[in-house]
């Protein structure tokens, strides 16, 4: 058993930008789950605005292998157009699916389906992992994990269940965030916080649990 | 808990530079789960970042 862990990563020179992944050997690479033989890949880029954090971009992968060529399913989002000419929704789901009846489509899509960039909501890390346990049967180590997604979708989304989008992140809920989703994983996720950043520290030590 | 390595693809074999530099000209295949990975990765676009190596 390797022991895996969320770590946040740090940019040389952007005291306040960080990239969250698993990283093994120097290389991100994707977790296994309990329950299943698939994995989930997690790269999030996060940045210290203030007292909060914000999700600048995400990728979220659940694979079916230790192949990146293996994704079920991709969900993306960039806060900002990555280029000008970006035509894509900024938050969207792709799929490694076929159309049932494929010709129809075929007629008028110069690419295949699972190059579509379906608009979604901007979709937060615990709805990810609620998604995976619920349908694709991975086992969280302990029924708290789905409560507690479940409270933050309620939490995050009104009447209509729609997320809502102007919802900001507090340092301090990043970091328990994190720490919950540990029970979702065979072993400890352990986030190492920068030591480079007096001010992330400083915000850590203000706005949420030690770690 | 187990995680695993995953092979790369042809766009992790570029050089930094030259992956932004196709990426802004539009000429890699957005399909492709490591374009936009490495893009996010690199913060292109985001806050007027520009990647580093």
């Amino acid at each position: 058993m390797i022991d895996a862990r969320l770590t946040l990563l740090t940019i040389p020179g952007q005291e306040t930008h960080y990239n969250l992944a698993c990283v093994e050997n120097g290389e991100r690479v994707a977790f296994a789950l309990h329950g299943v033989s698939e994995r989930l890949f997690i790269r999030q880029a996060i940045e210290i605005v203030g007292d909060h954090c914000q999700t600048v971009s995400y990728a979220y992968r659940y694979q079916s292998g230790e192949e990146r060529k293996s994704w079920l399913l991709r969900w993306e989002y960039f806060r900002e157009r990555p280029r000008p000419d970006y035509e894509y929704p900024l938050a969207h789901v792709h799929a490694n699916a076929e159309f049932v009846d494929p010709d129809p489509a075929a007629a008028h899509l110069p690419k295949p389906p699972s190059h579509l960039h379906i608009p979604t909501a901007r979709v937060p890390l615990e709805l990810v992992l609620w998604h995976v346990i619920a349908e694709w049967g991975v086992t969280p180590k302990t029924d708290d994990c789905v409560s507690f997604s479940a409270s933050r979708w309620r939490a995050s989304s009104d009447a209509a269940g729609r997320l809502d989008r102007t919802a900001r992140l507090p340092v301090g809920q990043l970091v328990a965030t994190i720490s919950r989703s540990r029970a979702c994983f065979h072993a400890p996720a352990i986030v190492d916080l920068p030591a480079t950043s007096p001010r992330y520290r400083q915000l850590i030590l203000r706005g949420g649990p030690p770690l | 808990m187990r995680s695993s390595s995953t092979r790369s693809s042809a766009v992790l074999a570029f050089p930094v530079e030259v992956f932004v530099r196709r990426y802004e000209a539009g000429e890699l295949d957005e399909g492709d789960p490591d374009v936009s990975d490495l893009a996010g990765l690199l913060w292109l676009g985001q806050n007027g970042h520009r990647a580093t190596a």
